[in-house]
């Protein structure tokens, strides 16, 4: 580390308002606190993917840890061709997949408390669920775990596809970037795996 | 895509309401210094030599466990050798003892004290009376001791070609001259057991 160094020179009270680029300037000369705020800044959303992909809080959380001690470790390596954000992004969804082919078999635990409390107040779960239930809670457990076991029911590649820009809001070149393939293909998975997932619901689609 | 859009309206809204699933409280706290305290563990294991990882991964537990695991092998080594040395010279003893009691399927034994010569030009003399065998209670062999046509006694040759050609490799008629004695004894041995 070279103490002396500009990048290095800035106050870390204000890392929340530097951007990605210089806060991995800055880590890759060796300052952990920068590399402490981009975790800060993306370990939502990292976790969100995990979660989504395996439907396990435990292994969601190894498997985001995992993905930022992995970069932390590549940090050297990373030329900047893409943002930060997409590298740890496309780390953390490797890893996914290397766990699910690992453990296939594997039970998922699908945590129905995790659901925020704000989601009963959405409009579009009111919309969905208001007049079709006579007990608004228990219809909102039962729309979680029917969609979760929906979503369990695709293969990871077309899960990510649905969990990236359906819940997580990425436009498909982004995607594409992620996954390393074509913006084409990630169309052709999102497609195909609505469709599936509209068969399975069916009943809730009339 | 806008057909498609209107085609998966109720289910995109419904997968919108995924974003709502949040991990428990204290998680953001917990998860920053958990991926921070991996990344100082890493640091230091970086910062060590080679030695002082191998030290620092064996702990007292580990150690214990490898001189178990090499207690287990050498007991398991001595076990087999012993059990190897045990094997073959019980087998040396009963192959002996075998081969003692099996006769010798178309060989025309030797009684004691006579001597024959067949038709091969071999002469098939009582080992004990030439003073090859030496243990007591030792079962007879039969001597073959090539022997020069010349030589052939004709009072006491007996042209007795029973005996099995497969047995010998005859000596040609140069090798018929006295030589060294040899025992049938391997060839013969042999034979019984792939009779058996």
């Amino acid at each position: 580390m070279e103490p002396n160094h500009p990048l290095t020179e800035a106050p870390t009270a204000r890392l929340a308002e530097v951007d990605d680029r210089t806060l991995v300037a800055r880590a890759q000369l060796g300052d952990d606190s920068s590399y402490e705020e981009l975790v800060r800044r993306y370990q939502q959303r990292i976790y969100g993917l995990c979660y989504h992909l395996t439907s396990n809080h435990e292994d969601a959380t190894d498997l985001a840890q995992d993905a930022f001690v992995k970069a932390w470790k590549a940090l050297r390596t990373f030329k900047g061709d893409s943002s930060f954000y997409t590298w740890v992004y496309r780390i953390a969804y490797n890893s996914v997949l290397n766990h699910l082919k690992q453990r296939r078999h594997r039970t998922p635990h699908l945590s129905l408390d995790d659901l925020d409390f704000n989601a009963e107040h959405s409009p579009d779960l009111v919309e969905l669920i208001s007049d079709k239930t006579p007990r608004r809670e228990a219809g909102l457990i039962e729309l979680q775990k029917r969609l979760n076991e929906a979503m369990l029911r695709l293969s990871p590649e077309h899960r990510a596809v649905v969990t990236m820009h359906d819940i997580q809001g990425l436009p498909h070149d982004e995607i594409a970037r992620i996954m390393e393939c074509n913006p084409g293909t990630v169309r052709s998975r999102l497609f195909y795996a609505r469709q599936q997932l509209q068969a399975w619901l069916s009943d809730i689609f009339p | 895509m806008d057909s498609h859009q209107h085609e998966f309206q109720q289910l995109t809204r419904l997968l919108h309401l995924k974003r709502f699933e949040v991990p428990p409280p204290g998680f953001e706290r917990r998860f920053l210094a958990g991926v921070m305290t991996r990344i100082e563990m890493e640091q230091e294991w970086a910062g060590q030599s080679w030695w002082q990882r191998a030290a620092s991964a064996l702990t007292w537990q580990r150690g214990l466990a490898v001189a178990n695991g090499v207690a287990l092998a050498g007991v398991a080594f001595l076990a087999v050798a012993t059990f190897h040395v045990a094997h073959t010279v019980v087998n040396e003893e009963e192959e002996v003892q075998i081969y003692a009691a099996l006769p010798l399927p178309g060989i025309p034994t030797a009684r004691t004290g006579e001597n024959r010569i067949t038709g091969d030009g071999l002469l098939f003399a009582d080992a004990s009376a030439a003073g090859f065998s030496s243990r007591p209670g030792a079962p007879t062999h039969s001597l073959v001791i090539p022997v020069a046509e010349s030589s052939q006694p004709s009072s006491t040759v007996s042209e007795d070609s029973s005996a099995p050609s497969w047995l010998f490799d005859p000596p040609s008629k140069d090798q018929r001259k006295v030589g060294s004695p040899r025992f049938i004894l391997p060839r013969a041995s042999r034979s019984a057991k792939t009779d058996r």
